[in-house]
């Protein structure tokens, strides 16, 4: 069964914390912008796609995404899992 | 790169190379009407799951599965960088700005697209006729460098370097695999023998390229770029744990399974020679 979206956004950013331990809690949010700020790398885009797939029980193809659908929390959640 | 060796060298030996190789891209493989249910599809020493405990407790209809499902899972992964290869190498035709654009290099890269064109075909057969689907591309690249264009065929090039050393370390382990079913064998087989050449003409490039920055002195720009291939060769190390493979079985935990295998020193044991080879080759040419 796919994850609720308030669990799904608690995964995200436990994954979020575990890729960028250094990341600044207090400015941290769902808004934040995980790409631009540098909190991930291509290597991890691969590995949240497949959290993704497993948090919404879909199948995402790369070649069909805009670079903008995973630049938040927020906006991964509206792409994928709402 | 010695003044004997020159690209434009290499070019020339690769497309008599080339063109003593021909076959007919569309029947070079026969694909069986059944698959084999007591031979492997992909090599078991390689599958994802082999050094963890849950691999005891499949039965040998699961190890079976597993074997098809990462083959289709590695084809699938060959097929959308030889797409991307083939897109980014078109550009490089009979332009005059940058290595490896004088005739005889674009001649080359004509052959280069054709047997790269031929794989993907080989490779989609193989998936559609036997799991009747090709995985999704997941490579999407967040960073977006601007680099001199030397520095650009060095990163681009040396991706596909590792991409194609990646696929030949497989293939040859494959090949040589007395277990493997018969369409499975011959498709690693035909693609082993054709990326040898497309190595070669890569490492001319690379060389090529690189004395060029060096006179140049684009450090700082090759620095960059070799941090952005290292991302590159662990996207294609963990490329291979793919968690819709172990959903598809009926495991669940997919991702932790996934970490498991990333996390496993005997995963990396076994990559080691691909990994050390690429390591070996820039420290050689002073990378």
């Amino acid at each position: 069964m796919p994850a609720n979206n308030s669990d799904a956004r608690q995964v995200l950013r436990e994954w979020i914390r575990s890729k960028a331990p250094s990341v600044d809690e207090a400015t941290f949010t769902d808004q934040t912008k995980i790409i631009e700020e540098g909190l991930i790398t291509s290597v991890d885009v691969l590995e949240l796609f497949l959290l993704i797939e497993e948090l919404g029980e879909i199948e995402i193809d790369a070649t069909e995404l805009e670079p903008d659908m995973l630049e938040s929390i927020d906006r991964i959640c509206q792409t994928f899992l709402e | 790169m010695s003044q004997k060796n020159t690209f434009q060298v290499v070019a020339r030996k690769l497309i008599t190379a080339s063109d003593k190789k021909k076959y007919d891209p569309f029947n070079r493989v026969e694909y069986q009407e059944t698959l084999n249910g007591d031979r492997w599809q992909f090599p078991e020493d390689f599958l994802s799951l082999r050094n963890l405990p849950i691999y005891g407790d499949l039965d040998d209809e699961q190890k079976w599965r597993l074997s098809l499902l990462e083959a289709i899972n590695f084809f699938s992964v060959n097929i959308h960088g030889e797409q991307a290869l083939v897109a980014a190498l078109e550009p490089r035709l009979y332009r005059d700005k940058r290595v490896g654009e004088d005739p005889v290099s674009s001649k080359y890269i004509q052959r280069f697209i054709h047997e790269e064109n031929s794989h993907t075909y080989m490779l989609a057969e193989f998936c559609l006729r036997y799991h009747g689907s090709v995985f999704p591309d997941r490579a999407f690249a967040v960073e977006q460098p601007k680099f001199s264009p030397e520095v650009e065929d060095i990163l681009f090039y040396g991706r596909t370097y590792i991409l194609e050393s990646y696929l030949g370390f497989i293939n040859q382990k494959a090949v040589k695999d007395s277990d493997m079913d018969t369409s499975a064998h011959q498709v690693h087989k035909y693609h082993l023998i054709d990326e040898a050449r497309h190595k070669a003409w890569d490492k001319a490039m690379i060389e090529e390229n690189l004395s060029r920055a060096k006179k140049k002195n684009l450090s700082s720009e090759l620095r960059a770029a070799k941090d952005l291939m290292a991302t590159y060769q662990e996207y294609i190390y963990q490329s291979a744990c793919n968690p819709a493979v172990y959903r598809a079985l009926g495991l669940e935990n997919g991702m932790r399974l996934r970490t498991e295998v990333i996390a496993s020193n005997e995963r990396r044991d076994l990559m080691r020679p691909w990994s050390e080879g690429l390591a070996k080759y820039y420290a050689d040419i002073g990378f």
